[in-house]
């Protein structure tokens, strides 16, 4: 096949592919009107084309025998860890376990506890006829009803302070 | 520089040093044992805090300085000025009240020990109780804010016992 040979198929192909801008389109419709050769090609490419998009047959994978069992075995795991989380749990009535109560109720416990030992020990704010018993044996006891008390401690200073907040004025 | 050659006098000397050392250990103790059976002794300032400068015509008295820079280590006011200053002696038998101004009263009552009830009183009604031991060298300190952003302040502070 000649060079020229070889770009007219190749165009002509472009020309059934839709390749072609609406120039070349034309000029490869007006070789086709007096070119018969041309026109067969045509009419054989856009058969080929036709033919292999809609009748390619599909070609399977072969699955060798090997494969297809360990798929079946993975089902079987898997489909088997699950029945077992469910039965644990259904043993298990769906109640946490000792261990599992510890796990959150330790932490919780020791949490509070320190806060309650701060808040007694540092800071105290006494509503009013209320008592607040600090650390380090101090006690304030409100007598009058629009009276809170906040009780701290300097220890720089070497100050234990009441700050009444009554609107007092001595 | 003068120097003891004296064998005789360097022993004299510490003689000296012996007997002190065990009147230190021996006497000391008892003597402050004997006090502490005695009465409880403190200091009560009615002292007022602002940012103002110190007012002109009322009578109004500086602080001391230990208690001064106490209050401004703790307390935001610039100035602390001392309205009052009351000896507040403490017996077993009853409480002791002493008037800090026209409108606060102070009541301390020995409860037992070291321990001790402080009451403040404004216009003639109880406003607050403190139970607490007494810790020389300690500052008790009741306060709170007053007219004109300032603040009031009600120290008692231990004294050394006789």
């Amino acid at each position: 096949m000649s060079a020229d040979a070889r770009s007219k198929t190749l165009r002509l192909q472009a020309y059934v592919d839709g390749e072609l801008d609406a120039h070349e389109r034309d000029q490869v419709q007006a070789l086709l009107a007096r070119d018969p050769e041309a026109a067969a090609l045509v009419q054989a490419i856009a058969g080929l084309r036709l033919i292999l998009r809609d009748g390619e047959a599909g070609v399977p994978m072969p699955i060798s025998r090997e494969f297809n069992w360990s798929q079946i075995q993975r089902q079987i795991a898997l489909q088997g860890g699950a029945e077992a989380r469910v039965k644990d749990s259904e043993a298990r009535g769906v109640r946490p376990t000792i261990g599992e109560w510890l796990r959150w109720a330790v932490p919780c416990l020791g949490a509070g506890a320190l806060a309650i030992f701060l808040l007694s020990t540092q800071f105290s704010g006494s509503t009013a006829r209320s008592t607040a018993v600090l650390g380090l044996n101090h006690e304030v006891e409100t007598e009058a009803d629009d009276t809170v008390a906040f009780t701290f401690r300097a220890e720089s200073a070497g100050m234990s302070i009441v700050w009444v907040d009554g609107h007092h004025d001595f | 520089m003068h120097q003891i050659k004296n064998p005789m006098m360097k022993l004299r000397g510490w003689m000296l040093c012996f007997c002190w050392l065990v009147w230190g250990t021996a006497v000391l103790p008892w003597d402050t044992a004997s006090a502490a059976a005695g009465d409880l002794k403190f200091e009560a300032r009615l002292i007022w805090g602002t940012d103002d400068a110190k007012p002109k015509g009322r009578e109004i008295r500086d602080l001391d300085s230990k208690i001064l820079e106490k209050l401004k280590g703790v307390f935001k006011w610039k100035n602390y000025f001392e309205i009052d200053h009351k000896d507040i002696v403490v017996g077993k038998a009853s409480a002791s009240k002493v008037k800090m101004s026209s409108k606060c009263e102070l009541e301390v009552t020995w409860l037992a020990e070291n321990r001790v009830e402080v009451t403040l009183i404004g216009e003639g009604k109880p406003v607050l109780k403190k139970k607490q031991p007494v810790t020389p060298g300690e500052l008790m300190v009741i306060a709170g804010d007053s007219q004109d952003a300032t603040a009031w302040f009600v120290i008692l502070t231990p004294s050394k016992n006789d």
